[in-house]
């Protein structure tokens, strides 16, 4: 098995390679996105239930923020790993702070005339809080990663968990968002997404 | 184990409660509030734990700083996203593109380990994708 490792030198290369494509690959997308994603959403169908197809381009979207999310933690990992878990997710959250303020000023720079929220209500203060509830999470996975769980197990409770409360929320129109109710297909569809992921995640325990 | 479950449910909310705030703001604000608030939860954190400046934070690389930025894109990506299509589907395709980025990466840096189990995985996912945007997709 060691034969297909190549050399440290080129590891290294080809590491810094995709850091610095990583890099990138942000800004670029950070200017093209900052202006789009800076307005209101169209009307939601709040409390209707879920009859209309989705769009592609929105699955699609969905599927590259979990790629974003691959480079994210490999990112703030090599942080943490050079830190502590706790500080790599304040280096985070402040840069996060300046480069979402720098686009969101950006943005508005490029383009004057901003359209005003479709939604009459406006936001209750709860809709602010979900920085808080992302903290929390960090300090729980740093906790679970170096218990008996280690990183498998969280990855795959974490999983579970998402999945379930996914379907609980959308069931019961959680968070002001719209009622649904999962298809057949749908849920057949998240059973297959959940096995693949812990062939994935238990890779390890295959050799 | 109930932390990790806990963990992954608190993933779900705070992507909810940003998909609401960008019905009345925008996702990018949606990010910008996620992130200034966590901020300083996290610093809080950080003071109580006296981690707030490791003393080996200089052996940290240049690109250790930038993951800060690719989240930012990552809440607002999550919160358009979950408004329109709900929190279950939002949750399988962020899940799917992860594992299966995750995977490309390992086949990149050569990490060692069989690579028939997440083959395996990825034909899962990819099934699962395919069943779940058929039918009742439009473009």
């Amino acid at each position: 098995m060691q034969g297909i490792h190549s050399c440290p030198a080129k590891r290294i290369r080809l590491r810094r390679r995709f850091f610095r494509l990583c890099c990138a690959g942000e800004s670029v997308g950070l200017a093209f996105l900052a202006p789009r994603l800076d307005m209101p959403l169209p009307p939601a169908p709040l409390h209707e239930p879920k009859t209309a197809p989705y769009h592609l381009g929105d699955l699609a979207l969905a599927l590259l923020s979990g790629v974003l999310l691959t480079s994210m933690v490999s990112l703030n990992g090599s942080m943490g790993h050079a830190t502590t878990p706790v500080f790599s997710s304040v280096a985070a959250h402040v840069t996060g702070t300046f480069a979402a303020a720098v686009a969101l000023v950006i943005g508005r720079m490029r383009r004057r005339n901003l359209p005003i929220a479709i939604t009459p209500t406006r936001a209750p203060l709860w809709a602010y809080l979900a920085g808080l509830s992302g903290a929390v999470t960090v300090i729980l996975t740093s906790t679970t990663v170096n218990s008996p769980l280690t990183l498998t197990g969280t990855l795959a409770l974490g999983l579970a968990g998402q999945a379930g409360f996914a379907l609980l929320s959308d069931r019961f129109g959680l968070f002001g968002l719209a009622r649904r109710k999962p298809s057949g297909g749908e849920l057949a569809a998240l059973a297959l997404i959940l096995a693949g992921s812990s062939f994935i995640i238990f890779a390890g325990a295959f050799a | 184990m109930l932390m990790a479950l806990t963990a992954g449910v608190l993933v779900v909310v705070s992507r909810s409660v940003n998909g609401r705030l960008s019905l009345s703001t925008s996702p990018l604000q949606a990010s910008f509030w996620n992130h200034i608030v966590g901020a300083a939860a996290i610093i809080a954190i950080a003071i109580a734990t006296g981690q707030l400046i490791p003393p080996t934070l200089s052996q940290a690389p240049w690109f250790a700083w930038a993951g800060g930025t690719v989240g930012v894109i990552f809440i607002a990506l999550g919160s358009y996203v979950v408004a329109r299509i709900g929190a279950a589907m939002t949750a399988m395709l962020v899940i799917a593109g992860q594992m299966i980025s995750g995977v490309a990466l390992d086949v990149f840096r050569d990490v060692p380990g069989p690579i028939w189990p997440k083959v395996v995985g990825v034909l899962l996912i990819l099934s699962g994708m395919w069943l779940s945007q058929r039918r009742r997709t439009t473009s």
